[in-house]
């Protein structure tokens, strides 16, 4: 068990963590893109930040059930 | 008429088993007085001691009583605080089980975002790709919060019920 407002400070870290890792996502993919590319070349550009904004994602997530599992409270 | 008896100081530093200094500011304290070259009267110094000694016992049985109701006014504060968590406290499984599943129907749509994206960046420069780009992944960002937000509400709601049935 863990009390609420713990859950919902996590929630909220995870949440800003994610935006911040999206930022630097869009940032990254208009930096490699060029006018020259073609559509096919533009999406798997884009798969490849997508599929590491995943992983992060999964690394963040990972982060706050350790961090849920810190703070649980014997019932 | 009865002899009266003295005690020197030492005498009753010895007996009372305190200092001999004690022993004068404890006289000096219940009134008793020496009489030159003989020492404080026995009964007075008798009855100075048993009032010494009933006092000690009752500080130290009040101190027993305080340290007693203490602990029971701790031992109260403990179990309000267990109880008060216990209505505020959620399963982590659950939480995880709901965050999982927002989490996972976030990622198909970052993953769809290429297929989706791709035709409406090519052929622009970076300006214009982050023109796209940026309020694209916000949107995606925004349906996240919003489902995570729906989470809060519902552990917030579940938690302002079991307030309402502690109540009732």
């Amino acid at each position: 068990m863990i009390p609420v407002d713990d859950v919902l400070e996590l929630l909220a870290d995870l949440l800003a963590g994610h935006g911040r890792l999206l930022d630097d996502m869009v940032d990254r993919i208009a930096a490699r893109i060029t006018p020259e590319m073609t559509a096919a070349e533009i999406e798997a550009e884009m798969k490849l930040e997508t599929q590491r904004a995943g992983v992060e994602l999964d690394d963040l997530l990972a982060a706050s059930r350790a961090e849920l599992a810190r703070r649980s409270v014997d019932d | 008429m009865s002899k009266q008896i003295f005690l020197t100081s030492a005498q009753i530093s010895r007996w009372a088993g305190v200092t001999v200094r004690r022993v004068q500011i404890l006289m000096a304290e219940r009134g008793v007085t020496a009489v030159k070259g003989q020492g404080y009267p026995a009964s007075d110094v008798i009855r100075a001691l048993y009032l010494r000694r009933h006092e000690l016992q009752t500080k130290a049985s009040a101190a027993a009583a305080g340290d007693a109701r203490l602990k029971n006014a701790q031992a109260d504060l403990r179990q309000l605080d267990l109880e008060q968590r216990r209505g505020q406290l959620v399963a982590i499984d659950a939480v995880d089980n709901v965050v999982r599943s927002a989490i996972v129907a976030h990622c198909a749509a970052l993953d769809a975002a290429p297929v989706r994206l791709s035709t409406e960046v090519a052929n622009k420069d970076a300006r214009e790709c982050l023109r796209v780009l940026r309020p694209a992944f916000r949107d995606l960002r925004q349906g996240l919060a919003d489902s995570l937000s729906a989470v809060a509400r519902s552990l917030e709601a579940e938690i302002r019920r079991r307030d309402r049935r502690g109540k009732s």
